[in-house]
């Protein structure tokens, strides 16, 4: 009995799709068997036959083959081929920030949809993770699921809430994280973003990192048209700003600061940091993700 | 600027309650942003700044704004008019063939024309009219205020070959001047010896300008004069103004008598092209006249003389009875200071000061002051209807009616009529051997009997029939006390105290009441005490105010629209 898996087809429309087609996600050359699949080849563990080589002290009887023994009066013992996909772990960021401006939001999920997709069209088993305060593990994509609609129709029901803690979510995800993965984050950033630690831990575990950086012009610089008491969305939190020149400046200096250091850090652990600009259209997001400047992931 | 309804004023009380209302009311706008991590609010200046800045917002501004502007709209502030001295000029061009003779620099009827189109320019605000004069005067052109075509039919005018008569040309002058407010120039060569007498009349301002073979136009006038007799031991102001036309600054002394005596003599300097204003305080016993004089040197010195009356007019009730004259009863009228009552029928009851009889053919004849018209009628000749039956005939022996068809000009009664008080009769002028017209002065009684039908002779057309009703008028009045009376113009003295808020249309309150005036004609409803301003000074015309509530109540309605857009886009 097959589940019927529904997403918002607003938010993933034809559009989408057709952007999602065309920019295909790159092959790490190392890992590639053949042009298209990426697999891991491992002997021993899996189902696919690879050789045979003969009986060593130690070895599984079940895997001796017997035919081959009766025909070339050898002890020989099968060998399998270990083939596991490569994992895509989608990191998004689902706290009240993102709901702002209005726009935020949407195009992170379209993003991170079309991340899930790209990557279930490479073959990779894909898992998307949202976070606020605390990650969690929201859907493990089908491999047979060549589109993902699983991790579609998750994103579509996802709301913006909660606070923002980038560090302890991306300890949580290293947790979870298998050995050579891939962790993409989409976040706006907006929260203290001390990680060199956490990405240690997964630079360590061979895990690839992709910073996706999703902001609007707003955050940069506030659209003050009158005297308006700023109130975090997150937090509550009031202040006081009149908006004037220097102010503005001053915001814009700390914003641009913060990002450029965001990006070092996670340059410093190999990772990679892409800007995406809500200005910027989709589709254009879309390959800036697919393929961010140097790297292939 | 002054407010006519300075009570409007109370509207800004309004201002504390449209504020705290504000205050109250007022909404803290707040807008959600993604983090506060890069806002800085540190400063508490900027804090200080932003917390007044959500308080005093435009809206309140706005309003605040519109307040005060409805406020003062509706305190009816007025811009006061500008004042205006203008009148009407008779620019009087002599062209006679005196004005042909020549000095170095042209004619004299060069000097005359240039001088005459000088002054038009100068008076373009006021309305002018241009005669030519040698012998019979013309009008040459009357130009509207603002008009620029007096210069140019002054300089078409040509001298001719008459002689020079002034008094023709002030004659006729004055006719084209429909009130007293208006002046009469004359530009003459200066040389006719005309009696000055007939400069000094009493309606207009006559100003003369000489234009002599060296070329000179200098003049120094009194262009007005006028004497406020003090009372309850204040000093009598004597007033003058001098005006120095010519070029050249005027040096010389000016004279003040009064009935002859002399008051002040003071030395008097005037700069050229000038004019100055002299104001004397002499503390003077009683006296009926004053004059002014000045001594310099001048071209033309008919006019450095003036004389004022110190009394006023006094007025004087006059009683016509006839059937229907309107001859009669408008050069009665004319009379200064006179009241005519139109009555067809007189009865012994009627008090006033002269009875004019017009063909009374009826009962009784008043004892009195008498105007008889047209003797022919009996009963002013016939003792027994007289009202004072004292027997005595007055007049049956002296009767001479004057035969009908009597032909009578102008020309010829102008020169002959004055009434000489006397006390029996005295012919006033005969036709032929008939006695036209006579005076009789008895006891009490005193009359002037025109023994013509003046609706049978051209007399009546001319301007010498209001003079002779003025002259017989004056003269039947020698004698009456009249009590002073006021007439519109004359400065009152209050003895209530006067008024208060005049300066505003409206009703005005007055000590023992409201006085009702015309609430639309700006002019009417101003009863401030009029200038004393004698014949031919120059009345000053105050604009009407200018109104600014209309502007000022669309301003508030303005602000209160901005404020209104500003609160909807706000939502």
């Amino acid at each position: 009995m097959t589940r019927a898996v529904e997403f918002d087809t607003t938010l993933f429309d034809a559009e989408f799709f057709s952007v999602v087609r065309g920019a295909r996600l790159p092959v790490r050359p190392r890992d590639a068997v053949r042009a298209g699949i990426r697999a891991v080849r491992r002997l021993g563990e899996s189902l696919e036959f690879a050789e045979l080589r003969p009986y060593q002290p130690g070895d599984d009887l079940r895997l001796v083959d017997w035919n081959a023994f009766r025909r070339l009066d050898r002890v020989l013992v099968r060998r399998y081929q270990a083939e596991r996909s490569h994992d895509l772990v989608v990191l998004l960021d689902t706290s009240a920030s993102m709901g702002v401006p209005a726009g935020r939001f949407h195009r992170a999920r379209r993003l991170a949809g079309a991340v899930a997709v790209m990557g279930a069209q490479r073959n990779d088993r894909v898992t998307l993770i949202t976070f606020d305060t605390v990650s969690r593990l929201s859907v493990v994509h089908s491999r047979r699921d060549t589109n993902a609609t699983g991790v579609l129709a998750t994103l579509s029901a996802l709301r913006s809430t909660g606070q923002t803690d980038l560090v302890e979510s991306l300890v949580a995800a290293g947790e979870r994280v298998r050995r050579g993965s891939t962790l993409v984050v989409l976040s706006d950033l907006l929260s203290p973003t001390a990680i060199e630690s956490p990405l240690s831990r997964l630079q360590r575990n061979h895990v690839r990192t992709l910073f996706v950086h999703v902001w609007a012009a707003a955050d940069r610089t506030p659209d003050l048209r009158s005297v308006a008491t700023p109130i975090d969305v997150e937090t509550g939190d009031e202040t006081a700003f009149l908006g004037s020149r220097p102010q503005l400046e001053e915001h814009a200096r700390r914003f641009d600061h913060h990002v450029e250091a965001t990006a070092e850090r996670v340059r410093a652990a190999e990772g990679e940091f892409v800007s995406i600009p809500l200005s910027d259209p989709f589709s254009q997001n879309v390959l800036d993700v697919a393929r961010p400047a140097g790297a292939a992931w | 600027m002054t407010l006519a309804f300075p009570a409007g004023l109370w509207l800004l009380t309004l201002l504390p309650v449209v504020v705290a209302a504000h205050l109250f009311f007022h909404e803290k706008r707040s807008i959600f942003v993604a983090s506060l991590m890069f806002w800085d609010s540190g400063d508490p200046r900027e804090q200080h700044r932003f917390r007044l800045r959500a308080v005093l917002s435009m809206n309140l501004l706005l309003q605040v704004a519109a307040v005060t502007t409805l406020a003062a709209a509706l305190s009816q502030p007025e811009l006061a008019g500008a004042t205006t001295s203008s009148r009407d000029v008779v620019i009087c061009i002599d062209t006679s063939a005196s004005t042909l003779a020549r000095h170095d620099d042209g004619t004299r009827f060069d000097t005359i024309r240039a001088a005459a189109s000088r002054f038009a320019a100068d008076h373009r605000e006021s309305a002018r009219v241009v005669v030519a004069f040698s012998g019979k005067p013309r009008v040459v052109g009357s130009f509207a205020p603002g008009d620029g075509g007096a210069e140019e039919a002054i300089a078409a005018i040509a001298p001719d070959h008459g002689g020079t008569d002034l008094g023709a040309a002030l004659a006729f002058a004055e006719a084209l001047l429909p009130s007293v407010d208006g002046t009469v120039h004359i530009f003459t060569d200066g040389s006719d010896g005309v009696d000055p007498g007939v400069i000094d009349n009493d309606r207009h301002v006559v100003h003369v300008v000489g234009a002599r073979s060296d070329g000179v136009t200098d003049n120094v006038a009194i262009v007005a004069a006028d004497v406020s007799p003090g009372s309850g031991g204040a000093p009598t102001r004597f007033f003058a103004r001098i005006e120095n036309l010519g070029s050249a600054q005027y040096e010389g002394e000016l004279i003040v008598e009064a009935d002859g005596n002399e008051l002040i003599r003071r030395p008097l300097i005037v700069e050229a092209e000038a004019s100055q204003t002299i104001l004397l305080e002499v503390p003077v016993a009683t006296f009926e006249g004053a004059s002014f004089l000045l001594t310099g040197e001048d071209l033309l010195n008919v006019d450095n003389v003036a004389y004022v009356s110190a009394s006023r007019i006094a007025p004087t009730s006059i009683v016509l009875v006839t059937r229907g004259n309107p001859f009669l009863e408008s050069a009665l009228s004319a009379l200064p200071g006179a009241t005519v009552t139109v009555r067809t029928l007189y009865t012994p009851a009627i008090d006033a000061d002269i009875v004019v009889l017009d063909r009374r053919d009826g009962t009784a004849v008043p004892y009195g002051r008498i105007l008889a018209v047209d003797s022919r009628l009996p009963g002013i000749h016939d003792p027994a209807r007289l009202e004072r039956a004292d027997g005595e005939s007055l007049l049956a022996s002296d009767t001479h009616p004057v035969a009908e068809g009597v032909e009578t000009s102008a020309a010829f009664f102008a020169d002959l009529w004055t009434v000489e008080p006397a006390p029996g009769r005295r012919p006033i002028f005969t036709s032929g051997s008939r006695l036209a017209a006579f005076s009789l002065d008895r006891d009490d009684l005193r009359v002037v009997s025109l023994n013509f039908d003046v609706t049978r002779t051209n007399l009546v057309l001319s301007d010498a029939f209001p003079r002779l009703l003025f002259n017989a008028a004056d003269w039947l009045l020698e004698g009456i006390e009249r009590p002073w009376t006021v007439r519109t113009g004359d400065t009152v003295p209050s003895s209530t105290g006067g008024y208060v808020d005049t300066r505003y249309t409206g009703f005005a309150p007055a000590d023992d009441g409201l006085l009702a005036v015309n609430l639309f004609d700006p002019s009417e409803s101003d009863i401030r005490p009029a200038m004393a301003a004698g014949a031919g000074d120059t009345i000053e015309r105050s604009a009407p105010p200018r109104c600014l509530w209309p502007w000022l109540a669309a301003t508030a309605a303005l602000l209160l629209v901005i404020d209104t857009l500003l609160w909807s886009r706000s939502r």
